[in-house]
């Protein structure tokens, strides 16, 4: 069994706990204030002319109805996610019925549920191998505020300290309906993205 | 009798210019700057889940199996073309049985000959 430990893992898992738990030391060090929700990239001004604000919303609007969440459940908000997945709640009817594996074909993640800590570095680090543009829904209280854990020493007081968040969706956890309010409200926030002049930006955060 | 071509003329200029549509309008999209483009380290490292990678994902892997799934698949569609011919053995007259039963000989030592030449090559011996 050592053997077979050595050869997986150029060290030894002691060693792995260690640079984790730095990571993570790290991760809470640099994040202890929220990160101020983005608007900056939605345009309250019209392109002042025809062909633009046409084109601009074209593509608004194919962006919208094309959000591929990233399949990813954290805690018990995860269920609602799927029985909205499901058919019951078909979240094909927006045009994102493939959650996708792999975060090089999502644009959107729904954090369903409770985030701690020692999970936080993964997430950002998934959250950066997104492509652009990229949506974060916050689904549940645990990922808004930390709900119930929010004074705990292991849960990310509301996802906002570690990614820039677009939509929030409360409840304990939310129905699938409330779920679908949040992404009705971020296409209206897609829709309104300058996608012309203003390029959309999103942060690096890990 | 021509003009009912038309519509293959049509069908033909759909065919060239929507594949050209969909690999142009990306290309477009991506030099006008509408789709962002930000490559970081992070983005362009190896997804592994969310974790670290330590190491790189070109690395061997034992395709030792291989040898015995084809030797397996060989041996499931024999038995998939010998369960018609059993089941039907019976029902046939005695002149024919002979000429199905020799048939059913040629084909199983074709692949007893697959079969011997594996065996020979220590094919099924795991190393």
């Amino acid at each position: 069994m050592a053997d077979y430990d050595k050869l997986i893992l150029p060290y030894s898992s002691g060693e792995a706990s260690i640079e984790e738990g730095l990571m993570v030391e790290d991760l809470m060090a640099r994040s202890q204030q929220p990160i101020p929700d983005p608007d900056e990239w939605i345009s309250g001004v019209d392109h002042g002319g025809v062909v633009m604000t046409t084109v601009d919303a074209l593509l608004g609007w194919a962006r919208k109805q094309s959000l591929w969440p990233m399949n990813f459940g954290l805690a018990c908000c995860a269920f609602e996610m799927m029985a909205a997945a499901g058919n019951r709640w078909d979240i094909s009817r927006f045009g994102m019925e493939i959650f996708r594996p792999s975060p090089r074909q999502a644009d959107m993640m729904i954090i369903a549920g409770t985030l701690t800590w020692k999970m936080a570095p993964a997430v950002c680090r998934l959250y950066d191998q997104m492509a652009e543009p990229k949506w974060v829904l916050a689904m549940g209280a645990c990922a808004c505020s930390g709900g119930t854990f929010s004074e705990s020493y292991s849960v990310v007081p509301g996802i906002n300290r570690i990614l820039p968040v677009d939509v929030y969706v409360p409840g304990c956890p939310p129905r699938p309906e409330g779920l679908y309010d949040g992404l009705m409200e971020l296409h209206e926030k897609i829709k309104k993205a300058d996608t012309l002049r203003g390029k959309i930006h999103m942060p690096r955060v890990d | 009798m021509l003009d009912n071509f038309g519509t293959l003329g049509i069908f033909v200029a759909v065919a060239i210019v929507f594949p050209l549509l969909l690999i142009g309008l990306p290309l477009v999209f991506r030099y006008t700057g509408i789709i962002p483009q930000h490559p970081n380290s992070v983005k362009q490292d190896i997804y592994e889940s969310g974790m670290k990678p330590f190491k790189g994902a070109w690395t061997q892997f034992n395709f030792h199996y291989y040898t015995f799934a084809i030797l397996f698949v060989v041996m499931d569609v024999m038995s998939v073309f010998l369960f018609p011919w059993a089941a039907n053995f019976i029902g046939l007259e005695s002149s024919e049985q002979i000429w199905a039963l020799l048939s059913v000989v040629v084909f199983v030592a074709i692949l007893l000959v697959g079969f011997v030449y594996a065996w020979r090559k220590k094919a099924l011996e795991w190393k």
